[in-house]
């Protein structure tokens, strides 16, 4: 299996824009609309989790920290998308185990780059 | 698959519309339930995500304007405000103008959106405190080309201990809160060694990263916090001019505090502006071979990718929905050809030819299920955006109205639904403005003071069936009765059923509001209602109970691309008749006929039902058969039977539009072409009915006029 990210985003233009950016650095992407639709989505070949905080239902936090807690998904590198630069939000995404952040509004080279750091 | 912003900023804009309007619907509940910090929460959350995405895809007037209205929100999430009419007034208007700045082209002056930003901040009294969040193009690293105040480079150098593993501390972590902190660039050294004695838990690398940022060195030393005794730690700042140069500077700004590069190295690479790792490697500058494997990974990887590329599956994508309307046209064309292949090839007697159309049979016809398919949409867009009309039209009349609504998972054809808005707005309309009674009314009947208009959609085999029913009072045949004749629709002292009175509403030039009001007064009656929705090929229904309420039922075909007929020939003709309302087939034997005593109408099991003769009414040559077939439809609450020479049976098909020049004949909804290539005209018999009708009425101005 290849590279699979899956990005978390309610908003699909979000979700489109991360697809499209990362597919053309021949990362195979998939999308889920929510919290809960990311874990039913994560399988072995997941090398990266890209997840916006500000989620109807499970939020971003919630995310993190139930896949912290799940055998299989301890381990995946999890890239928080946020707008709130205060730093609370980040330290909460840091507390339940976020491995990086992006600030919107990004430009789809820092996504790149962002990604290419974190997985390689 | 190229990254387009155009493509980006137009799915950008189609969200953001679906933003606003579940906005509208958020805001009309929120006015009902003003303690409902759930709602509140998830208007809070499509503004914040207006404002992220908007930012993202260069809306940024838009951006600015939803942190605004963010901030209000958040206000209201901390319990500082709530919700009141005028709030919820001032945030729908706010979306009005959310809306007008999504345009194409739309170039909304500052000035228009000053007025609002000022209402939204003087909210509650007093101008409130500063918005509590940074608006979305936030000063910092993320967003280039926004100054950065005092930013400083700093020069960290990392030098973990081997137990930095082992003390479970991450520096991929650490380095994302530098990177937090401003622009950061991390160059590792791996001091890795023989691999026979290598250990994966020990920590051989040492990090030497250049972070540029505004924070102060403060900042950085408490990222470290963590690991501080675990390290070597050294940070200086570094000159600024160097600073201000771009990513290779500074890679060379650290080779140079390293000593492995001089000035004259640098300068050298700097002129040739290639990759810094080949220019390095090609220059024998840095003998660090990890470098070399690292760019032969970085090769290999690139190749994966590259082959990856192909195999990328998407959730969901957006797509333009002229492309799929063609797309159905041409599945049509194929299902059509196929029918001649298949009845070509059942001619020839080779088994190979027939098993290849069978075949292509099933495929064409999944086909021509999955484009369908693709077209179907919830209507439950359609029926969020109403508890809008319903809030504005009940506060414009001065009644308090509920909107239910059910069904809103069921599926139509897109096209279908944007034709169906303005018809289902109109019955809204009419629903608050006539049919929920004013509050003394209400009281006096003893109803809740809150009147309820229901609005559902549910299946109907091929049909969706779209209702809107009120809890109001009712139609009153006797007052639409009168109101006909004042209008001169009806002569004086004329004898109507109460279906054929209630019928009258449709007629052009009818309104039965006792006081117009801006609401339903609008020039739109219910006779083009009901022509747009037989345009749908669909049809309306009303029925209403005394005291009760009314109910008005739109059946609507699933789609309009194909349509569910019987096949019928007349002569050496075939017709499809189009019948969304057929009640049953029959044979018109001589004693039926019989029944009639010489006047166009039937006893069906004690039912007179009256016919047409299409033979007759399109004066077609040549002889009727001795026994002709009679499908009886229900028009507008009646049954009427339109008689053919034979009906061959149940026809789908996809529908060719006739042009132009048959505009004006509405008794030809179209055509389509049968298997072995001959064509039929499809009939609308809600047209031919409505016509005959007119024709009778012609001839007997007795009853009701034209």
């Amino acid at each position: 299996m290849g590279k699979q990210i899956l990005i978390v985003d309610d908003s699909p233009s979000m979700r489109q824009m991360v697809n499209f950016t990362l597919s053309e650095d021949g990362y195979e992407v998939v999308e889920a609309d929510g919290g809960q639709a990311a874990l039913a989505k994560m399988g072995d070949a997941l090398k990266l989790v890209i997840t916006d905080i500000n989620m109807p239902g499970m939020t971003g936090i919630e995310l993190i920290k139930a896949m912290r807690a799940g055998e299989k998904t301890k381990f995946i590198p999890v890239v928080v998308l946020t707008t709130e630069s205060d730093a609370g939000k980040q330290a909460e995404g840091k507390a339940a185990g976020a491995t990086a952040w992006l600030v919107k509004p990004f430009t789809p080279d820092k996504l790149k780059e962002t990604v290419k750091r974190v997985i390689g | 698959m190229a990254l387009d912003p155009a493509k980006l900023a137009e799915t950008f804009r189609e969200e953001a519309h679906e933003l606003v309007e579940r906005m509208e619907h958020l805001l009309v509940d929120l006015e009902r339930a003003p303690h409902d910090l759930e709602t509140v929460n998830q208007i809070f959350r499509a503004l914040h995500t207006l404002k992220g995405s908007g930012a993202m895809f260069g809306f940024s007037a838009l951006s600015g304007f939803a942190h605004e209205f963010e901030a209000l929100f958040d206000r209201m999430r901390k319990g500082e405000l709530k919700a009141d009419k005028a709030i919820i007034d001032l945030t729908l208007a706010a979306c009005d103008h959310v809306a007008l700045m999504l345009e194409p082209g739309a170039e909304v002056p500052p000035e228009s959106t000053r007025p609002l930003v000022e209402s939204l901040r003087n909210v509650g009294g007093a101008p409130s405190a500063p918005p509590t969040t940074s608006p979305a193009p936030a000063p910092g690293p993320a967003s280039p080309g926004a100054p950065l105040e005092a930013a400083k480079t700093f020069l960290i150098h990392f030098i973990p201990k081997e137990d930095l593993f082992l003390r479970g501390s991450n520096p991929l972590a650490l380095f994302e809160e530098l990177r937090g902190l401003g622009d950061l660039q991390v160059f590792a050294t791996p001091e890795v060694g023989p691999l026979d004695s290598f250990d994966p838990e020990r920590c051989l690398t040492s990090w030497c990263l250049v972070l540029r940022t505004d924070r102060g060195e403060d900042a950085i030393r408490d990222a470290f916090i963590f690991v501080v005794d675990f390290c070597d730690l050294r940070i200086e700042a570094v000159d600024g001019e160097l600073t201000s140069g771009d990513g290779v500077r500074r890679i060379g700004d650290i080779l140079l505090e390293r000593g492995h590069l001089t000035r004259e190295a640098l300068e050298e690479i700097l002129r040739d502006r290639k990759r810094f790792g080949e220019i390095a490697l090609e220059k024998g500058l840095v003998e660090n071979a990890h470098l070399a494997q690292a760019l032969t990974e970085q090769e290999a990887l690139k190749a994966v990718h590259d082959r990856r590329r192909e195999e990328q599956s998407h959730a969901s994508i957006r797509v333009k929905s002229e492309k799929i309307d063609a797309l159905v046209n041409l599945v049509g064309e194929i299902v059509t050809l196929h029918s001649r292949f298949h009845q070509t090839a059942a001619r020839k007697a080779d088994g190979d030819f027939r098993a290849l159309s069978e075949a292509l049979g099933r495929l064409s016809g999944d086909l021509r299920d999955t484009a369908m398919g693709m077209r179907m949409v919830p209507v439950e867009e359609m029926f969020r955006g109403f508890h809008r009309l319903v809030r504005d039209v009940s506060h414009e009349v001065g009644k308090d109205v509920n909107l239910v609504l059910r069904g809103a998972e069921t599926e139509l054809d897109k096209n279908v639904i944007d034709a169906l808005k303005d018809p289902l707005m109109h019955i809204l309309r009419n629903a608050v403005d006539h049919g929920i009674e004013d509050a003394p009314a209400r009281a006096a009947a003893g109803k809740q003071a809150v009147g309820t208009v229901t609005l559902s959609a549910e299946y109907e085999g091929a049909h969706v069936l779209l209702s809107v029913e009120d809890d109001g009072g009712g139609l009153r045949p006797e007052r639409i009765l009168a109101k006909a004749v004042e209008k001169g629709l009806v002569k004086e002292g004329a004898e109507l059923g109460e279906q054929e009175i209630i019928q009258l509403i449709f007629l052009p030039g009818f309104s039965t509001a006792a006081k117009a009001t801006s609401v339903s007064g609008r020039g739109v009656g219910m006779d083009v209602v009901k022509k747009n929705v037989e345009r749908l090929r669909g049809t309306v229904e009303v029925s209403s109970k005394a005291g009760l309420g009314t109910r008005m039922a739109l059946r609507i075909p699933l789609t309009l691309a194909i349509i569910d007929g019987l096949l019928s020939r007349i002569g050496g003709d075939f017709y499809v008749l189009n019948l969304s309302a057929v009640d049953e087939c029959v044979d018109l034997t001589p004693a039926i006929l019989a029944t009639g005593n010489g006047s166009e109408v039937v006893d069906l099991r004690g039912d007179m039902v009256p016919y047409i003769r299409l033979r007759e009414h399109f004066a077609i040559a040549g002889n009727r058969p001795p026994i002709e077939r009679m499908v009886v439809a229900r028009i507008g609450g009646r049954r009427m039977g339109v008689v053919v020479d034979d009906v061959l049976g149940q026809h789908q098909t996809v529908i060719k539009s006739l042009g132009a020049a048959f505009g004006q004949t509405d008794e030809v909804a179209g055509a389509t072409i049968l298997g072995d290539g001959t064509v039929a005209l499809i009939l609308d018999v809600n047209a031919i009915a409505r016509h005959a009708i007119a024709g009778e009425r012609a001839k007997t101005p007795t009853q009701v006029l034209p």
